[in-house]
């Protein structure tokens, strides 16, 4: 059993009180098929495979990888991540501090209803060509499509110096579908995407004749669609743009990391009010079968439904063991590793506003004149200064509380705690319409978000 | 190592692959993390694997792993040679590039000064800039990371490509958070160089904080339009994110390029000559070969406002009858080789930067940003993240709460300024433009 050869190596450890070290294994492999305007594009098969060793000597932190799972090689790679956290510990001034005592044993295995692993090549491959045959085939003005399918099972074993032993695997299975219309030097782009930790279920619900032909059609409707207006402007914006709101604009924010960095606009903000008393927000990585579902952290930590935001009042942050150290509070698992060659840093899993009691007429009806946005394209935010930009494939104007003429891709930005604090209706429909990777120091993460509609006061849009 | 990667080669073509490839990586990058004035953490993290592409009838397998032991890439090479077999056909793939008969020389790609850095020597620079950052102001937090990358490639193929180059770097970015009260401001400064005498962690340190205190007292403006001035790194990155889709031969096969059809019409100001030069000595995205093995050399993109030239991979070479301009980029060992630009040099034009300021009576001033369309369009709709109001010919104020909105097409036709001043930033080399007008959403 590798556990108990890794425990023997923890063991053999001599350390002073408050130093630490982890070990982390991780083995994790996956399959890439892309098909691109009919033709393949790449079948892609990846395995990577290696130990990331994390120490804290003195209160200064040092992390070293290896490939491979060779036990001579973990020894050395632990030796040299307690030398360098030695040698960090003497330029640190702000130390780093772990609990003394927080110990978890676990396993969690990732259960399907049907495993990807046992859906041939073949068969994955008809999927995603159906899929992107749908889409070019709608009209000779999509001049361009890519259909995608990647799934990715990955293996944990993590082990520390505190007494933690815990082992996980999660699978995650991700489709994504891209046009682009062009006519002269006019051209659109609109994506879908769908991410999932449960199995290739998920992939049998779903009908790529329907879904293709709708994004095939919005494409289409694009070219002709008006330029957007510029300027402040009441909106209303879908689930996928509140998912990457929340997300982006307010959930990093959240990071109990950035927070103890100063780098975060809710900064000593806990438990004073930040927004309208409408506004609730959590991060729950505990639903099943999201994008950033998960049992336990790369910590070792079993993971909770966090409340972030309680009727408009700041109640609580992500943690990582060292941050709830710090802040002397429980931890509640949000430290994630991309792999085992980076380290664990505090992100969130599934995060999202909670539902209100509007309708969507009713959302419009309540701006009257204004914009509705819709499919999120990503966005960007400097947490420290509150500010956030992001943009969508479209949307159309509201007129009248009603949609009138559609509108190309549009951006959107303002400080973050302005959004909820403006908010003025919260609709009744939750729907996770954002499945993302997170990038934060260089680490790409599977994550989920999303939200009912909402509607906004004040903000500012701009088109070209 | 070399007869053991031919031997799989040749096992995988007897396997009945018709054509391999290896990409080999070996290396290593050393990061100091910087958070709160102070160093967070020190990381050493192996970067190493190997890429396969393996082609039977023109089905495409590509496998990789980050073991280099012999049993693993036996393995990975018969994982590609298998997945290849599945694929159906690519029509349009004719074959894998090579042999060469010569490769050029570039200078300056590898310093041992960088890999031979003693142990703390990265952790101390990172210090001096955090140090230099904190030395005029005691309202700045400065966070961001210092790395040292080193890295082998060599590049294997069944028609006799083989060849290695080794390249190293050293960075440094400076993250500044500047607050005066409720005003908070956020900027940076960064360098990356392949010699460790050009790299000036004091000057990444002064610069960022003095950017950041710059962008203090941030006011709204009004919607309008406004003509817009580009600093050297806005510039570069605004020019390279449009070219490096409008002349890319793979966004021509797929119809998404925005100058498909247009190599020779007059796309710009005729005063604008943008070449790729990957040949530069010490430049950063300097390399003698690209992904594929390919001899690099230089190319000229567009010249006096011209479209000259798509840049290309193998695969684009072959399926438009064009040159193979050396352009191959895989964005990791994972992905496929598509075209990229290596390094951008812009001609310097005929104003001083003093003129195109002064000359601008109301306009905006954006430093480091780029002006990126929205993917897959010509729509360009984009934050002034660091910007500054020009009123009377003078920077007058920091910007917030701004966005410039206008078209790819456009903002090439509306350049009406450029500076005979240019900037070099490690081969990357650009001068400061004016855009006669683009439409400004404002918060006020």
């Amino acid at each position: 059993m590798m556990m108990d050869k890794l425990e023997k190596i923890i063991n053999s450890i001599e350390l002073k009180k408050g130093d630490f070290v982890d070990i982390r294994l991780q083995k994790g492999s996956g399959i890439l098929i892309t098909i691109q305007n009919g033709r393949p594009e790449q079948i892609n098969y990846e395995v990577e495979k290696g130990v990331g060793v994390r120490a804290l000597i003195d209160g200064g932190w040092g992390f070293v990888s290896t490939v491979g799972f060779s036990l001579d090689d973990i020894e050395k790679t632990l030796k040299k991540a307690m030398k360098i956290a030695a040698a960090t510990a003497k330029k640190t001034q702000d130390k780093g501090i772990m609990p003394e005592d927080y110990v978890v044993e676990g396993k969690y295995v990732a259960e399907f209803k049907i495993n990807p692993q046992d859906i041939s090549i073949e068969e994955k491959y008809k999927f995603v060509e159906e899929s992107e045959k749908v889409i070019r085939e709608y009209s000779d003005k999509i001049v361009s499509t890519n259909s995608s399918m990647k799934q990715w099972l990955q293996k944990e074993i993590i082990i520390n110096t505190l007494g933690t032993k815990v082992e996980t695997e999660y699978g995650n299975l991700n489709i994504a579908s891209m046009a682009t219309s062009r006519e002269g030097d006019i051209m659109q782009n609109v994506y879908s995407a769908l991410g999932t930790t449960n199995g290739w279920e998920e992939i049998t619900k779903l009908n790529v004749i329907e879904s293709g032909t709708k994004l095939a059609q919005r494409a289409i409707e694009l070219l002709e669609a008006k330029i957007p207006p510029s300027g402040k402007a009441d909106i209303v914006m879908d689930p996928s743009l509140v998912g990457v709101y929340v997300h982006e604009s307010f959930g990093h924010a959240e990071e109990a990391d950035s927070v103890l960095a100063k780098d975060s606009i809710l900064e000593g903000k806990m438990g004073e009010k930040i927004g309208s008393e409408l506004i609730n927000i959590y991060d729950d990585p505990t639903i099943k079968g999201l994008r950033g579902s998960y049992c336990y952290d790369s910590e070792g930590t079993k993971t909770c439904k966090r409340q972030l935001v309680k009727e408009g009042m700041q109640v609580g942050y992500l943690h990582s063991l060292e941050t709830a150290t710090k802040m002397g509070t429980q931890p509640n698992g949000a430290a994630r590793a991309m792999n085992f060659n980076s380290q664990p840093a505090v992100r969130m899993g599934n995060t999202y506003i909670d539902v209100g009691n509007y309708t969507f007429e009713e959302l419009l009806e309540e701006i009257k004149n204004g914009v509705y946005l819709e499919n999120s394209y990503g966005g960007y935010v400097d947490t420290a200064k509150g500010e956030f930009y992001f943009t969508t494939q479209g949307g159309y104007i509201v007129k009248n509380g009603e949609l009138a003429d559609p509108i190309q891709n549009v951006s959107m930005s303002g400080l973050c705690l302005e959004v909820l604090q403006r908010t003025i209706a919260v609709g009744k429909d939750l729907r996770f319409d954002f499945p993302g990777s997170c990038g934060k120091l260089a680490q790409w993460i599977p994550v989920h978000a999303g939200g009912p509609p909402i509607a906004v006061r004040d903000i500012v849009i701009g088109g070209q | 190592m070399g007869d053991f990667y031919q031997k799989v080669i040749n096992m995988g073509l007897k396997k009945g692959a018709d054509q391999i490839e290896l990409f080999v990586l070996d290396g290593f990058t050393d990061i100091v993390q910087l958070e709160n004035n102070g160093i967070k953490t020190s990381e050493s993290k192996t970067i190493t694997g190997i890429g396969v592409r393996a082609y039977s009838d023109k089905g495409l397998g590509i496998a990789t792993t980050s073991l280099l032991d012999e049993d693993s890439i036996k393995e990975i090479v018969l994982k590609a040679v298998k997945l290849s077999k599945l694929s159906p056909p690519d029509p349009l793939f004719k074959t894998l590039p090579g042999p060469f008969d010569s490769y050029p020389k570039v200078e300056g790609l590898f310093d041992d000064e960088i890999i031979n850095l003693p142990d703390d020597k990265l952790a101390e620079m990172a210090i001096e800039a955090i140090d230099c950052a904190n030395e005029k102001y005691n309202n700045v937090i400065a966070s961001g990371n210092f790395t040292r990358t080193y890295a082998s490639e060599t590049i294997y193929n069944s028609l006799g490509i083989e060849k290695s180059q080794n390249l190293n770097s050293l960075s440094g970015v400076i993250f500044i958070k500047a607050q005066k009260k409720d005003d908070i401001s956020t900027s940076w400064d960064y360098q990356k160089t392949r010699n460790l005498n050009d790299f000036k962690p004091d000057k990444i340190g002064r610069e960022a904080a003095n950017n950041a205190i710059s962008l203090l007292g941030s006011k709204k403006i009004k919607t309008t339009e406004l003509p817009i001035i580009l600093d050297s790194r806005s510039t570069m990155d605004t020019l390279s994110s449009i070219v490096s889709n409008g002349l890319d031969a793979y966004e021509v096969i797929l119809g998404t390029a925005y100058f498909k059809d247009h190599i020779g019409d007059q796309i710009t100001n005729e005063a604008i000559t943008l070449i790729d030069n990957p040949l530069y000595p010490g430049g950063v995205g300097s390399a003698i070969f690209d992904d594929e093995g390919v001899p690099h050399s230089e190319l000229t993109l567009i010249e006096n406002g011209i479209a000259k030239a798509y840049f290309s991979n193998s695969f684009c070479a072959n399926v438009l009858g064009i040159r193979n301009t050396g352009h191959a980029s895989k964005t990791s060992l994972s992905s496929k080789p598509h075209p990229d630009l290596s390094q951008i040099q812009i001609k310097p034009g005929s104003w001083s930067i003093d003129e195109i300021i002064s000359e601008t009576k109301k306009g905006l001033y954006l430093k480091d940003s780029s002006l990126e369309a929205t993917s897959g369009s010509q729509n360009i709709s984009v934050l002034v993240d660091q910007g500054f109001m020009i009123k009377n010919g003078e920077i007058d104020h920091p910007l917030k709460e701004t966005m410039v909105g206008t078209t790819v097409l456009k903002l090439l036709k509306d350049i009406d300024a450029i500076s005979k001043e240019t900037f070099n930033e490690s081969g990357s080399i650009s001068p400061i433009i004016r855009i006669t007008k683009a439409k400004i959403a404002g918060g006020e």
